[in-house]
């Protein structure tokens, strides 16, 4: 037995035998041909047959994973038809009288230059796009049939010097459980490709792969980056036994998607959604959501040129209400400044827009926005309970401000003859090291808290979510956040005050024992998380997860966290 | 349609990863519907707005400035559309 180290690429585990993926390989000869206007037709021709093939690619990946990644073969379609491409290889074939494949290959390699010298990764990634349109055309070009890889008729797990793009969209989930190859990184479209069909892929694993004989028995852990070649018995037994849960809890995640999730050890735990809209509560409500921990109300604001209207405002706010019945909804007062400027707001680019005027900050600077909104919500919430929450609190004095005008509000509405809820709630959000650290002070004042993680890790860790150099910096499994998460339910507790998380640690797996164990009873997740999230919770034993919180609490780094949870449940390592 | 002209405009690139692939194909496609002639430029590099790869090899990543220029026929209604479309972020949020 002996592991080969990639790069983790798509999670998961396949266990099976190797087979190496070939291309039939061919020689591309460079001649001189007699008649240009005629290798011009048969570039164009063979530009014709790729096409087709790219469209059925397009559609075929289309029904398989949706419009988001047949966007990839969308662009490659485009790369086909670029005009510089063409100039460049019209050029070849009229000026110099060289033949299509020639003219091809030259085109290529200037074009390719140009993405290969760019400093940002993803963009450089693209390079594998033209290649492999490039390689299409050629084939077109000799007559080949379409550049398929050739595949046995049993399950595999793939081994290749690299995939292009298209390779993985052709693949058959039936035959290939997983794929690893020598070369390629993360920011390709390969494994973009390989994450939507779920197969377990490592990439960057070095030319070792490629001596691997066919039929050799090896498990992939997709989830660690590993390929263990020829593995003991114990090993398939621990990966086997892994695979087997990670099915039936997934399997379980939609059978039991509409019941609660309770813990091994009967400890019921509430789940819900995250929303941003009507369409999206109608989907967390079929997704077995308990409600909405967190309605954001930013899409009544964002991409127009005028503020809504109360009117407007209310008959959103009802019809979110309505779709989600008795259940509890809490909606959440506009977030918008900060890189979020409507242009009605004349609000002017801030140096650190995650650090300036946003939130209730903006809403207390412009109260007439604010008012405006909190009338159309008593309006919308008439006869039933009425859940407001506040974005962005670092101090008691936002919500005793706030508190005073929904009541003036309040008092205007019913002297107006306008119906009222049954009981208005005012909740904070905690998503400053501020208000975490001040939840003694902000409990007493309020009906309920939401612990929001992205902000909290965001501030806490001082890197900016918006950064694409330090963005992955702000992990909410960083002990720091976890501390102050835990100090939170602590001071909630304390004063008999309901708290829920809303950040994506709620439906981060690694998180969710952790979050048990800290002692949060409502989760609110993002709307496809809704059903695994629960049945993760079913598998827990909220005791033993209080042993784990405590040690998480101790440890240096989120990556510290992440491989203690992991010690604690394998199987949470292959979902995401 | 406005007769032949040159408009120009500078905007700045707000998604996350920059011009990416399905944001360049966005930008080829909306180009092709007008008459004009569209450039974009990007720091020192510039690119026909009817090629993708041209548009990826500007290197355009976030809070990038990007310079929309377009000649002849729909010149203004090019830029316009263009400039729409990536102040709308390519109908994703930042």
């Amino acid at each position: 037995m002996r592991q080969i180290h990639g790069i983790a690429a798509s999670r998961g585990i396949a266990i099976g035998p190797t087979y190496r993926l070939g291309r039939p390989q061919f020689a591309c000869t460079r001649y001189i041909v007699d008649n240009p206007a005629r290798e011009w037709e048969r570039f164009q021709a063979a530009l014709q047959v790729a096409r087709q093939q790219l469209e059925q690619i397009a559609e075929h990946t289309r029904q398989r994973s949706g419009d988001e990644y047949a966007a990839i073969f969308q662009a490659q379609l485009l790369m086909l038809d670029d005009p510089a491409l063409l100039r460049h290889v019209r050029e070849a074939i009229e000026s110099r009288h060289l033949n299509a494949e020639a003219a091809l290959l030259d085109a290529i390699e200037s074009q390719t230059q140009l993405l290969e010298t760019l400093e940002d990764e993803y963009l450089r990634a693209r390079t594998a796009d033209v290649r492999d349109v490039a390689q299409r055309v050629l084939h077109a070009l000799i007559g080949a049939p379409e550049c398929r890889l050739e595949m046995p008729a049993w399950p595999v797990i793939a081994l290749a010097e690299d995939l292009s793009p298209s390779d993985v969209a052709l693949l058959d989930p039936a035959r290939v459980l997983g794929f690893c190859t020598a070369k390629g990184g993360l920011t390709g479209h390969t494994v973009i490709l390989a994450r939507a069909l779920g197969l377990p892929t490592v990439v960057g694993a070095g030319p070792g792969v490629l001596s691997i004989p066919d039929g050799t028995q090896v498990v992939l852990d997709g989830s660690a980056g590993i390929l263990v070649v020829e593995p003991d018995e114990r090993t398939i037994a621990a990966y086997r036994q892994r695979q087997v849960f990670l099915s039936s809890l997934l399997e379980q995640a939609i059978l039991r998607a509409h019941e609660p999730a309770v813990t091994v050890d009967g400890e019921v735990v509430t789940v819900l959604a995250n929303i941003g809209d009507v369409a999206s509560a109608r989907a967390a409500i079929e997704a077995g959501a308990e409600g909405a921990g967190l309605v954001r109300t930013e899409f009544l604001y964002l991409g127009r040129s005028q503020p809504p209207d109360e009117e407007e405002q209310a008959r959103a706010y009802t019809e979110i209400l309505e779709t989600f019945g008795t259940l509890p909804v809490i909606l959440r007062v506009v977030d918008i400044g900060g890189d979020k400027r409507p242009p009605y707001l004349n609000l002017t680019l801030e140096p650190n827009p995650a650090l300036g005027l946003r939130g209730i900050r903006l809403c207390l600077a412009q109260p007439d926005l604010l008012k405006m909104q909190l009338r159309a919500m008593l309006r919308a919430a008439a006869g039933r309970r009425l859940k407001v929450m506040l974005p962005m609190v670092t101090d008691v004095g936002e919500i005793r401000t706030v508190r005073t005008l929904l009541e003036q509000i309040q008092t205007e509405h019913t002297m107006s003859g306008w119906a009222c809820p049954t009981l208005v709630e005012l909740g904070a959000m905690i998503e400053t090291p501020a208000a975490a650290l001040l939840a003694d002070r902000l409990a007493p004042l309020v009906d309920f808290l939401s612990i929001g993680t992205n902000d909290l890790a965001q501030y806490t860790l001082a890197a900016d979510r918006a950064s694409t150099n330090v963005s992955t910096l702000a992990d909410g499994l960083h002990p720091a956040v976890l501390r102050l998460v835990n100090s939170v339910l602590k001071e909630a507790g304390a004063h008999c005050k309901p708290v829920s998380l809303c950040g994506e640690l709620a439906g981060e797996p690694f998180a969710i024992p952790i979050l048990i164990g800290l002692g949060l009873r409502t989760f609110s997740v993002n709307v496809p998380a809704i059903a695994l999230t629960k049945a993760i919770i079913r598998s827990i034993q909220a005791t033993d997860a209080q042993q784990l919180a405590q040690e998480a609490l101790l440890m240096e780094n989120a990556e510290a966290v992440r491989r203690l949870a992991q010690t604690h449940m394998p199987v949470l390592a292959d979902i995401g | 349609m406005t007769p032949g002209g040159t408009t120009s405009r500078t905007v700045v690139v707000r998604h996350a990863r920059g011009l990416d692939a399905r944001h360049a194909a966005l930008l080829v496609q909306t180009a092709k519907r007008y008459a004009a002639r569209v450039t974009l430029a990007c720091g020192c590099r510039e690119a026909d707005a009817t090629s993708i790869t041209g548009i990826l090899a500007l290197g355009c990543t976030q809070g990038t400035p990007l310079t929309l220029r377009a000649e002849g026929e729909e010149a203004e209604e090019a830029v316009a559309a263009l400039e729409q479309l990536i102040a709308a972020n390519f109908g994703g949020t930042p």
